[in-house]
């Protein structure tokens, strides 16, 4: 077993190293986008400042080392981003990495609530679609998946604050606990639950109705396979056939895929934070934008990158703990 | 040829759920066209009391918003505006990933790598988050939303466009081109794309709805053209009134949800329908 | 003797197809207690549906509208699914041709043969280990013990069609109903693998439905023969008799597309012209009738009955004679 332990921790270390030049990359192109902005955090906190004298800018401008050549800033971020040094909000007057850890958790809270909710919901849902393929259930789940996989999240979400909230006041709308309530322990888990409902709903929504669709037509094509015709060979029952053998084949798309949605789900989280005012990185983001908090923003998209490479190395692990057909190595 | 043609069409004409995108498609296509037509003023324009519900005036068929502006008028230019930036980022979406995909594809080597490496860090960035990036950067107007949904929907095509031309390389069609001395472009533009085209076809057709649903959420938060309605911006502003005007909110959000809904059904109807067999009954 | 297995006018047609798209129209087949009966006949002329209606594992595509299957002297038609679920493994059981697809990939080959030991009440969860390791070791799986704790793609195709033969021998079947069995294998495992199966019949005693294309393997193992065109028997009767005096000229044809063991290597060899027809093409007279060089107008008339003439049966108007 330790012998495992090993294996998987060599794995994970060698996808860490691949994954370097990628965020190099990936440090590269977005300083470009965000330095190809017209204007920059001087003019920005100047303009707010009222008193836009050019020795007064000029003196913003090499207190932020925002006189240098792009180039130097650049190396001098890439420097820094080496070791986790994300600069310094200028608006938020803390450091980028604080800010960024600070709105770490709620953000996870909230996107492993809705992962979870999407993986159950879409097994549940897919087999039994798969199961009564043609029949009034299926019918049913697929056109709810097609309608849910076309509907934007920012408008569920007012829509269900609308329907919970307002009209049968019984959801919070806003939030992440009851503020100035002082709940602690248990009490305080619970007020942070009645306010997750609703967001990880609506964040988890997309990707319960993709992976409604994927386990249906995955447990279909499964179900047509040789091993099936073993299986029933055997005398074994439709179920015993469907769970023992079926499902276990058929959610391995489900696992591969998981790690291309992470990136869909986290600009969803920017919605669907704005719209339920959860104190997490995409309401950050929302603000950063708005306050061409420039340094701030390029850690969030960092900081967004490493979250979509770990998930992808997790899922990849995942996917090789499940079929022995691909190793480790 | 045409025989090919025609099965194709019989099959996409007995698909009942993508009949009935396109007649959405038409409806929509249809508002869009109606929309200067009935209201040659704008969308922008105060026309009457504020906050006017649903048939409560029977001049605003669906109401006013907070300054009372005509929804009719903002749902139908609206319908303009989501088609236009759809299709057109979707255009050069797909002009970027089949040129990438293909050099990816083609050349293989160094160039395989660096491009591939290059949609790879596109990928790993949530492509709403980088559009917000790129929109804000840009300063919000329609080229920069065309711009940036285009730039972070590119990469799923270039894969599979890439993925198509590995397949396509080792055919006897495709070697017969080398033999006969065609240049790379030649081989690339006559035999390899042509045979590509089903899956870029279908793919893009899909990337249309992906596409509506980005720019909504642009210009919910505020990062819409400033000068053009679209009902991302309804809902955003709308947002406001929330509590008591919730109409106002509801019919722009039922407008994105059936025009992806449409493009989606479609989409899925020319994949059943250029592939009978991957269709799962 | 005793009938482990006797078909009688089995008729199965595509569902959604007209009523005449039969893929077995008639068909009749006895196996005998112990004995290795041979199906042969060209791909798609319905030998794997008839394979899986004995169990009735045929794919929901395909139902049966007339006929009866006899396995153990109980029609499986009318059983009921819990007795059918029964007879599955323990009455017959089937073989399949792919090795690579017919095992589940996510689960070692240990718990695919303990999976079959618990459900019929052969083994407990304390006793299965021991009893699949005996199981490998019967077909000579070579290093058992530690084959069994391995997944299916650990295995070669040879040794994965070992491991299906094991499973398909752990419930002591009185059928084995073997699909192609080689058909998938390198031509030196193939012979193993034939000799293991008449080796197990010895041993065994259980009776043996081998469907193959392949003279030369129906030669090696039968002791009956029975032809199948389009979806019925053209004709049957003990291996010797058949293959030395064939009487349908269908059968004819098969073994003059045979390589005589000593011929010169560039000979092309004879193939019967033209194809075999879809199901629900024929609507009268003999089936083999469009592509028979001795054809004539009552053959496309009229559809020949069984026939029989010594040991040989067949259904043909102008049979070969006997030597």
């Amino acid at each position: 077993m330790s012998s495992n332990a090993l294996r998987i921790g060599r794995f994970v270390a060698r996808r860490l190293v691949q994954a370097v030049p990628i965020l190099v990359g990936i440090a590269v192109i977005n300083f470009l986008f965000v330095n190809m902005a017209p204007g920059d955090a001087a003019d920005v906190l100047a303009g707010e400042a009222g008193a836009a004298s050019p020795e007064f800018m000029a003196d913003l401008r090499e207190r932020y080392g925002l006189d240098q050549p792009m180039y130097v800033r650049f190396l001098v971020y890439l420097g820094k981003m080496m070791t986790f040094d994300l600069g310094y909000s200028f608006r938020f007057s803390r450091p980028v990495t604080e800010l960024l850890l600070a709105h770490l958790w709620p953000t996870l809270l909230l996107m492993v609530t809705a992962i979870l909710f999407a993986f159950i919901m879409g097994i549940v849902m897919g087999v039994i679609a798969a199961r009564n393929v043609n029949r009034w259930p299926d019918y049913l789940i697929s056109t709810g998946a097609l309608i849910a996989y076309a509907t934007p999240v920012f408008w569920l979400g007012l829509m269900m604050i609308v329907l919970f909230s307002v009209n049968m006041g019984i959801l919070p709308s806003s939030g992440m606990e009851t503020i100035g309530a002082g709940y602690t322990g248990w009490r305080r888990a619970a007020d942070i639950g009645q306010h997750l409902i609703m967001p990880a709903l609506v964040l988890g929504m997309y990707l319960t109705a993709f992976e409604v669709r994927l386990m249906r037509a995955s447990m279909l094509e499964v179900g047509e396979q040789d091993f099936v015709t073993t299986a029933r060979s055997k005398g074994l029952g439709e179920n015993a056939i469907a769970y023992r053998h079926v499902l276990r084949n058929a959610m391995l798309p489900l696992v591969t895929m998981l790690g291309l949605q992470i990136g869909a789900m986290l600009g969803g989280s920017v919605l669907v934070e704005t719209v339920f005012a959860w104190p997490g990185l995409g309401r950050l983001a929302y603000t950063a934008v708005f306050q061409r908090d420039i340094n701030l923003l390029l850690g969030l998209l960092f900081m967004c990158s490493l979250m979509v490479i770990i998930t992808n190395i997790v899922t990849e692990v995942a996917y090789r703990l499940i079929d022995p057909r691909i190793s480790m190595e | 040829m045409s025989a090919v043609r025609n099965s194709f069409f019989r099959r996409f004409s007995r698909n009942l759920p993508a009949v009935a995108g396109v007649l959405l498609i038409l409806v929509i296509t249809g508002m869009a066209i109606a929309g200067p037509i009935f209201y040659p003023a704008g969308p922008w324009k105060l026309v009457g009391r504020p906050l006017l519900w649903p048939g409560e005036d029977a001049r605003f068929l669906l109401g006013t918003d907070v300054l009372g502006r005509d929804l009719m008028a903002g749902l139908l230019h609206g319908a303009r505006v989501s088609l236009m930036i759809g299709i057109s980022a979707t255009v050069a979406a797909t002009l970027i990933g089949t040129v990438i995909g293909a050099a990816a594809g083609y050349f293989g080597g160094w160039v395989d790598r660096l491009l591939m490496g290059l949609t790879e860090i596109f990928q790993t960035t949530p492509p709403f988050v980088l559009a917000v990036v790129v929109v804000a950067a840009f300063k919000p107007s329609m080229a920069s939303i065309v711009t940036a949904i285009s730039l972070v929907s590119w990469p799923p095509l270039a894969r599979l466009v890439r993925a198509q031309f590995l397949q396509l390389m080792p055919q006897e069609f495709v070697l017969a081109g080398v033999v006969m001395g065609m240049s790379n472009l030649r081989l690339i533009v006559t035999q390899l794309l042509p045979n590509a085209l089903t899956p870029i076809i279908v793919s893009s057709s899909l990337m249309i709805a992906t596409a509506i649903l980005l720019e909504a959420g642009l210009s919910f938060l505020g990062l819409g053209d400033p000068n053009v309605m679209s009902w991302g911006y309804i809902i955003g502003v709308g947002r406001e009134v929330l509590r008591t005007h919730w109409y106002i909110i509801t019919i722009p959000g039922l407008a994105v949800l059936f025009s992806v809904l449409a493009i989606n059904l479609v989409g899925e109807g020319l994949n059943d329908a250029f592939n009978p067999r991957s269709r799962s009954r | 003797m005793n009938a482990i297995l006797d078909i009688k006018g089995l008729r199965a047609c595509l569902r959604g197809r007209s009523e005449n798209a039969y893929v077995i129209d008639g068909l009749d087949l006895t196996v005998q207690e112990g004995e290795v009966v041979a199906l042969v006949g060209e791909s798609g002329s319905g030998k794997s549906m008839t394979a899986f209606s004995i169990l009735q594992l045929l794919p929901p595509a395909i139902h049966i509208t007339d006929g009866t299957i006899l396995l153990g002297g109980h029609d499986v038609m009318k059983m009921d699914v819990r007795t059918l679920r029964q007879v599955r493994g323990t009455q017959a059981s089937i073989v399949f041709q792919e090795p690579m697809t017919s095992l589940n990939p996510l689960m070692t080959v240990e718990r695919q043969i303990a999976e079959m030991l618990l459900i019929h009440g052969k083994a407990t969860r304390r006793t299965a280990p021991g009893k699949v390791i005996e199981l490998l070791e019967l077909v000579r799986m070579p290093d058992a013990k530690r084959r069994a704790k391995q997944y299916p793609h650990n295995l070669s195709g040879g040794l994965r069609q070992r491991a299906m033969i094991a499973l398909a021998l752990a419930c002591e079947p009185r059928l084995l109903i073997a699909d192609e069995p080689t058909t998938a294998l390198d031509v030196t495992i193939q012979q193993q693998i034939l000799k293991l199966l008449l080796d197990l019949r010895d041993r065994l005693g259980m009776a043996i439905l081998l469907i193959t294309h392949d003279l030369g393997v129906v030669a090696e193992m039968a002791d009956r023969v029975a032809v199948m065109y389009a979806g019925r028997i053209v004709e049957h009767g003990p291996v010797v008799e058949l293959l030395e005096a064939p009487r349908h000229p269908y059968t004819h044809g098969l073994l003059s597309c045979l390589p005589a063991e000593h011929a010169d290597p560039d000979e092309r060899l004879t193939e019967i012209p033209g194809l075999p027809p879809q199901p629900g093409s024929i609507r009268q007279g003999c089936p083999f009738a469009p592509r028979c060089p001795r054809s004539d107008a009552i053959c496309t008339e009229v559809e020949p009955a069984m026939t029989s003439d010594g040991a040989s049966h067949y259904k043909c108007h102008h049979p070969w004679t006997a030597p």
